[in-house]
């Protein structure tokens, strides 16, 4: 049997219909192993988010078959989609896109809730803790420095024990120090046995992971091993 | 966390937003509630002046208008238009317990217009079965004396032995009825021989309260009653009917005009509630994001629309009422209910509270479809829209 985890089979997505059309992912097949982690890079508007946002659920493909841990995504419904976004997989964005009325443990909370699972009441401050944010805990994200607000979006993702972390340019809009920190996070939670997907436009961050799959034009141009 | 948490912090975001859709929901159903509220409050009224007329039957004039016969019950200046030999063959009528006779005029006294009812006094006390708060009765069929209505007697601070006047004459007071809570307390009295020498009317009456010994045949009687005499009868069910049927239209007229208030309301919430979808377009992608259904983003835009339903509704309420107690008796106030106002014409009802308590909720629910539908057509991938 193999481990993967992911699975795409020529997978398409078009935008737009007649002369507007436009094919932002174009017959992608790819394969990602349990526990790997994989960098996505490529120019800007080539599908790299696409992509990820098709693995994740956010949106369906216009062609193909994507399969996540044995599920495959086109059988089923809304519903089904959305516990599987809640469930399986953990999102984090550039713009950490965190709940900007809700404060940092809220934030954490809401995702815990939307999940669906039966949680223990201790369980978003302790994945707070985690991260060493717990002195955040009541602060709107407004309050909270990049890095701060990138480690709750992570503790987020990671609320309902996700097997798989979908990461669109996770270190886009931290500082260097910040990133050397999320970097090093991200190594620990691969090490502990999460599947991590990863969109960068930074070799130096791309180089954390282990496989690194450049996208051109909707098509995967070159897929090879890391040597990490 | 959870929807109540959720919503409830949501609808804290905007608070000036906030606050003024809400203040439109409240308005809308303050409006509601008072018309409601004074419009029952003047039915009560009415069915209890009906029941302060002491009667069974009233004898009018043929071609009474309705306008007319409500004033029989607020007792208005009526023409004097019965002749007293119509009143003899009524009295002769089988199955005529009493009748008595009413000449309703009007006079002023101290610049102040005061309704006097001329009236047999025997028959008009057994029929009214008025008590006496201080002085007497009259003695005769003819004492040249006025008792006066408890409200007037306070009124114009009068007192046994004052001299009060009708047309011009002087006439002495002889006693003052003891407080009825009916169109008694505002009316001064005299015998009816004396009213129609000062009114000039000899002979004549407005109209005949007449009470039947046999409850069961008193639509035989009334029948009886216009063979024999060439007057109108209704019954006292009849009478109230009618006016409740203008009162009614002039309740439905300030129903439209509440109505039209709750609508803008349910607009205002339409409005706020799309303009949050559009606002939080990039959230509800996020909740998407980790794992919300269409349904929990639904239900979050339909809980935050009957909130506004449940708190517009509650305060409406509570404005409402306070505007029904406040100034009930200036929005009533025309030639029909003018006299009604001595008591007070506001009954709380709470079977109008939870009505429209359910309404406002109901219709913050229907207002909010809309723009929760919208936010479940809206696409996760919006949160990934680097906005």
């Amino acid at each position: 049997m193999s481990n993967a985890i992911i699975e795409l089979e020529k997978v398409s997505k078009t935008y737009g219909s007649g002369a507007a059309e436009t094919k932002a992912v174009s017959e992608v097949s790819m394969t990602v192993e349990r526990g790997s982690w994989v960098a996505i890079m490529g120019p800007s508007g080539h599908g790299k988010s696409t992509l990820l946002q098709l693995i994740g659920g956010l949106d369906r493909p216009s062609a193909g078959r994507i399969v996540l841990d044995g599920l495959e995504l086109g059988t089923l419904d809304a519903a089904e989609l959305a516990a599987v976004r809640g469930k399986k997989i953990g999102f984090v964005f550039q713009f950490f896109n965190l709940m900007p009325h809700l404060t940092a443990l809220e934030n954490v909370e809401i995702a815990l809730w939307l999940g669906g699972g039966t949680h223990s009441n201790g369980r978003a401050m302790a994945l707070l803790e985690r991260f060493g944010l717990e002195d955040k805990a009541h602060h709107l994200p407004s309050m909270l420095s990049g890095g701060q607000q990138q480690r709750v979006a992570i503790a987020r993702a990671l609320s309902n024990e996700p097997d798989i972390l979908l990461m669109d340019e996770p270190t886009g809009n931290l500082d260097s120090g910040s990133e050397a920190e999320l970097l090093a996070l991200l190594g620990d939670l691969n090490k502990a046995g999460k599947t991590l997907l990863m969109v960068t436009h930074n070799p130096a961050v791309a180089d954390h992971a282990q496989r690194l799959v450049r996208v051109k034009d909707g098509r995967i141009e070159e897929d090879r091993n890391n040597g990490v | 966390m959870n929807l109540g948490k959720l919503v409830w912090r949501n609808l804290l975001r905007r608070r000036g937003r906030f606050v003024f859709t809400l203040a439109g929901v409240s308005v809308g159903m303050a409006a509601f509630v008072a018309l409601m509220t004074i419009g029952q409050g003047l039915k009560d009224e009415i069915r209890k002046q009906a029941q302060g007329l002491g009667a069974n039957l009233v004898v009018t004039p043929k071609g009474w208008c309705a306008y007319e016969q409500i004033s029989v019950l607020t007792g208005e200046q009526l023409p004097s238009a019965i002749p007293m030999s119509e009143l003899e063959k009524i009295r002769a009528v089988p199955g005529v317990k009493s009748a008595v006779p009413h000449l309703n005029e009007k006079t002023a006294f101290r610049n102040q217009p005061v309704l006097v009812i001329g009236i047999w006094p025997e028959e008009m006390r057994a029929l009214q079965k008025w008590s006496i708060d201080s002085g007497r009765y009259f003695n005769s069929p003819d004492e040249r004396g006025v008792v006066l209505g408890s409200a007037i007697a306070n009124q114009f601070k009068l007192k046994v032995g004052d001299e009060f006047t009708v047309r011009g004459k002087p006439i002495p007071v002889i006693g003052v009825l003891r407080e009825a809570g009916s169109k008694d307390d505002i009316a001064s009295f005299i015998p009816l021989t004396l009213a129609q020498q000062i009114y000039d009317v000899q002979d004549k009456v407005s109209f005949i309260a007449v009470q039947v010994s046999d409850l069961e045949k008193m639509d035989a009687t009334s029948l009886k009653i216009q063979e024999v005499a060439n007057v109108a009868v209704i019954t006292d069910k009849q009478l109230v009917s009618s006016v409740l049927s203008i009162v009614g239209s002039v309740g439905a007229a300030m129903q439209a005009v509440a109505a039209v208030g709750v609508l803008a309301a349910a607009f205002g919430i339409v409005n706020t509630l799309l303009t949050a979808v559009h606002e939080r377009r990039r959230e509800i992608g996020i909740m998407q994001a980790v794992g919300s259904t269409r349904r929990t983003l639904f239900m979050a835009f339909m809980f935050e629309s009957g909130l506004y339903g449940l708190l517009g509704g509650i305060l409406g309420v509570t404005v409402g009422v306070l505007v029904a107690y406040l100034f009930g008796s200036y929005l009533t106030d025309n030639a029909l209910t003018a006299s009604l106002q001595q008591s007070q014409t506001v009954t709380i009802d709470y079977g109008t509270i939870i009505l429209t308590l359910s309404f406002s909720v109901c219709l913050a629910l229907f207002a909010g479809l809309y723009p929760a539908y919208r936010a479940t057509k809206l696409s996760p991938v919006e949160a990934m829209r680097h906005v």
